[in-house]
């Protein structure tokens, strides 16, 4: 019963914060945990656009590292390359995926390395929706996704692009 | 087999064809044969040799550290492919080479590998050497100037190479899930002779 009543609770709460926003929602928001004492990590998450108007994410922050911003990797002749992304258009009704091997929010001179179960903020700044700011959770060093989703290696498969 | 099978099929095989043009040379399974074993730099200090390792297959990696995003994913699928062969793991060792001397120096590089697996071993070098060692094994690998802040990244191959158990030969492919690489070094541990006995599921990877 207490397990049913906590479940109720949680979808309430899930409910009312997306009743919160009409406009941009920013779902599952984790990162990884950085190996020694690199100083840079990898954050993703996934952006959706439930308004009507087309939003842009114009950039991030977090007080955990100097800068946070919007990375992409992609293979071109079997050479992976990772490039600075410029602010990012949000069409009404689509969302923006974050995910390894794509494009992800990169961390750069982390304060303090970041373990695997801990949390930390991170602010969005979009034109129109305005600033929100997020609870990114930390997971395994090099997870393939949000902790508790089972994707492990099966998110490989899809990352395979010369096949 | 029907005619759009058959149209299929010519149809995939065209596309994949298109898709390879102009790409620079790199097939998904590269096989070399080394002039000369790779000498590189433990973290410790101390020299290590491809040749030092007889008997065991050498799987390589390269990378950098400062890579949040591939590079993590690249490692940890080396990890969870040795995992998955269970006790024949002990025929295979893993090897990260950085292609970003200048940054990862001797003490990131070894907690690095260390937050990973204790089993993954960092080498270095100097640049020249790399590049090398790259080059013996069919690796590229390019440094890129970002926004000219002085910050850089480094573009490369998107590839796994393994180091046969004769440490002559080397081999480059690409690689999807650990299960796929564990496949393949199975099956290169068995070609080589070596006894997999002791894999109570190797059928699963046959």
């Amino acid at each position: 019963m207490r397990a049913l009543i906590a479940g109720f609770t949680a979808a309430f709460l899930a409910l009312a914060a997306y009743a919160q926003e009409p406009g941009i929602a920013v779902e599952q928001a984790w990162a990884r945990a950085t190996p020694g004492a690199v100083k840079t990590g990898a954050a993703y998450l996934t952006l959706v656009n439930n308004g009507k108007q087309s939003d842009r994410l114009l950039g991030m922050s977090t007080p955990v590292a100097d800068s946070a911003s919007l990375h992409e990797t992609k293979m071109e002749g079997g050479i992976m390359k990772m490039r600075p992304l410029g602010p990012v258009d949000l069409a009404p009704g689509k969302s923006l995926e974050l995910k390894p091997g794509g494009n992800h929010i990169m961390l750069e001179g982390l304060k303090h390395p970041l373990k695997e179960g801990e949390h930390f903020p991170l602010t969005l700044a979009f034109e129109k929706a305005g600033t929100r700011e997020v609870t990114v959770m930390v997971g395994k060093v090099g997870a393939m996704g949000p902790a508790g989703m089972t994707m492990d290696s099966g998110a490989m498969n899809h990352m395979n692009m010369t096949h | 087999m029907s005619v759009a099978a058959r149209f299929g099929t010519l149809l995939v095989a065209l596309l994949s064809a298109l898709s390879s043009l102009g790409r620079p040379a790199l097939a998904d399974d590269v096989r070399l044969a080394l002039a000369h074993p790779i000498t590189l730099t433990a973290p410790d200090g101390k020299r290590v040799s491809s040749s030092d390792f007889p008997g065991q297959l050498l799987l390589v990696y390269f990378g950098y550290t400062h890579c949040s995003d591939q590079c993590p994913t690249s490692v940890s699928t080396m990890v969870e492919a040795l995992d998955e062969m269970g006790p024949a793991a002990r025929h295979v060792q893993p090897i990260f080479i950085t292609v970003d001397p200048e940054r990862d120096t001797g003490p990131i590089l070894k907690e690095y590998t260390a937050s990973f697996d204790k089993r993954l071993l960092g080498l270095t070098g100097s640049p020249d050497e790399i590049k090398a060692a790259a080059a013996a094994v069919g690796v590229q690998y390019e440094k890129v100037e970002l926004n000219g802040t002085g910050d850089y990244s480094i573009d490369h191959s998107w590839t796994m190479s393994v180091i046969d158990e004769t440490g002559r030969n080397a081999r480059t492919f690409d690689f999807s899930a650990p299960h796929m690489l564990a496949k393949t070094l199975f099956d290169m541990l068995a070609k080589a002779g070596i006894d997999l006995e002791d894999v109570p599921n190797i059928a699963a990877f046959r």
